[in-house]
């Protein structure tokens, strides 16, 4: 059983294709998806790979190779080392924030009130206590944002991609921005504009319109296959790839438990496996696949000690 | 007691037997009417998702052109049934679907977009299966 865990935070800053195969359906690679809510997923496995590759580049000595096998576990089974668990476990990453364009301020953080109590019974797990309250919007055709200053209503009008909403300003909904921006958006110089952001454009949508948005308004690209010889498509050569938006907000429970293997020099317990994981916090990693075109990269933040939130100077530019 | 297996069929049932349907009808047109509407089948989920139902619909009425043998009245025909049958349209009763897409609710249209996607999928499934392709250029 774990004996630390904390929340980890997964900003998108290019489409992410967590890829689930193929499909009968429209798309011909879509993402990972939970089965019954049909929000996107990334899988733990794959992001347990991507992490362990993270540190995997940036081991030079024989001691980070040793901590790296005790956190995730030995790479090779079948030697003497094989069959003792990793001392890091991660949950499927969930969605938070799933961005929708919207008329006015360009797009919208939105969330739901199922994705709210989720995220707060995970962070539960993660020993993260939440104190903010999740409003209900009162019907399928309201949405509810930010009491003061929101930048994507319009005369309590809000316009998501091409359907009208009703608009409620809520307090609730202020408090939960404040919280995100502080606790789960990456703390770098560069995000000061979307930490800004964000306590103006996010809105708790509607549970179904909140599922109809994160099915149908994923990024659907069209790929074709080039025949060398004659340069142009190969015949069946057009598929079309699913990607998550950059610019979603998604989170994962990190658990830790004390290493299998008694190796007191390296990691001790849980929470030096902890510390060592955080080596991460704060930078970038790429995951999902496409890798070489560009997709997967996203920004880690972890949830509590180690961050250095910078109140008062964030209207800074950042170019 | 008698049996208690329901005979009530799932939704995927009925949008499959219609669909099936549909492409029946279609196979006994002429061979351009067939390849036409099986490409137009084939691309017309990718551009509902991309460019909204509306569009979607503005396009195959452009296309169409008001001629019911063409192929772009047929699919439109075919999702009009369907959605007439299926959505229950709240403030819209005109005749045709294109105008009632235009004066229903938002979340009307919502419901009506998912439920082209979902008919659609099985209209391409059987297009494919049943209608010939196009010839290589």
């Amino acid at each position: 059983m774990f004996k630390k865990a904390t929340l980890m935070f997964l900003y998108t800053e290019t489409s992410l294709h967590a890829g689930s195969g193929t499909s009968l359906g429209v798309v011909d690679l879509p993402i990972q998806r939970e089965k019954y809510t049909d929000f996107p997923v990334i899988q733990a496995s794959g992001l347990k790979g991507a992490v362990r590759e993270w540190f995997e580049f940036r081991s030079t000595d024989s001691a980070d190779r040793r901590k790296i096998e005790l956190a995730f576990g030995p790479d090779k089974i079948g030697s003497e080392e094989s069959g003792f668990a990793a001392a890091v476990s991660f949950t499927d990453a969930r969605i938070l924030l799933f961005p929708v364009r919207s008329l006015k301020g360009i797009f919208a953080y939105c969330t739901s009130p199922t994705a709210l109590e989720r995220f707060r019974r995970d962070a539960q797990i993660a020993g993260v206590s939440i104190d903010w309250t999740i409003p209900r919007p009162p019907d399928d055709r309201t949405v509810l944002g930010v009491r003061e200053g929101c930048d994507v209503a319009a005369d309590d009008q809000v316009l998501l991609e091409e359907y009208a909403f009703g608009f409620q300003g809520k307090e609730e909904v202020t408090s939960i921005a404040k919280w995100l921006s502080q606790e789960a958006f990456p703390d770098r110089g560069e995000y000061a504009f979307w930490r800004e952001k964000v306590k103006k454009s996010l809105l708790v949508l509607p549970d179904n319109a909140f599922r109809d948005f994160v099915k149908l308004s994923t990024e659907v690209q069209a790929r074709i296959k080039i025949d060398n010889d004659k340069r142009t498509v190969v015949k069946g050569g057009l598929f079309y790839e699913e990607a998550l938006l950059p610019d979603s907000l998604l989170y994962s429970v990190v658990l830790a438990h004390d290493p299998v293997k008694d190796d007191r020099a390296e990691l001790a317990d849980s929470p030096a496996v902890l510390a060592f994981l955080r080596g991460i916090d704060g930078q970038r990693l790429q995951l999902g696949g496409d890798a070489t075109i560009g997709r997967g990269i996203v920004s880690v933040r972890f949830h509590g000690q180690g961050k250095q939130p910078k109140p008062g100077k964030e209207e800074q530019g950042n170019g | 007691m008698a049996s208690t297996v329901s005979f009530q069929q799932t939704k995927e049932q009925q949008r499959a037997k219609a669909a099936w349907d549909d492409v029946q009808e279609v196979d006994r047109k002429s061979p351009d009417v067939k390849r036409k509407y099986r490409g137009l089948v084939l691309k017309l989920p990718v551009m509902i998702l991309t460019n909204g139902l509306g569009q979607a619909l503005a396009f195959l009425k452009s296309k169409g052109k008001g001629n019911a043998d063409d192929p772009h009245e047929i699919v439109y025909a075919h999702l009009q049934k369907w959605l007439f049958s299926e959505i229950r349209w709240t403030g819209a009763t005109q005749p045709t679907l294109i105008e009632r897409i235009f004066n229903t609710t938002s979340e009307t249209y919502r419901q009506a977009t998912t439920e082209a996607l979902s008919y659609l999928h099985w209209l391409r499934r059987f297009a494919e299966a049943v209608l010939p392709e196009p010839e290589e250029e």
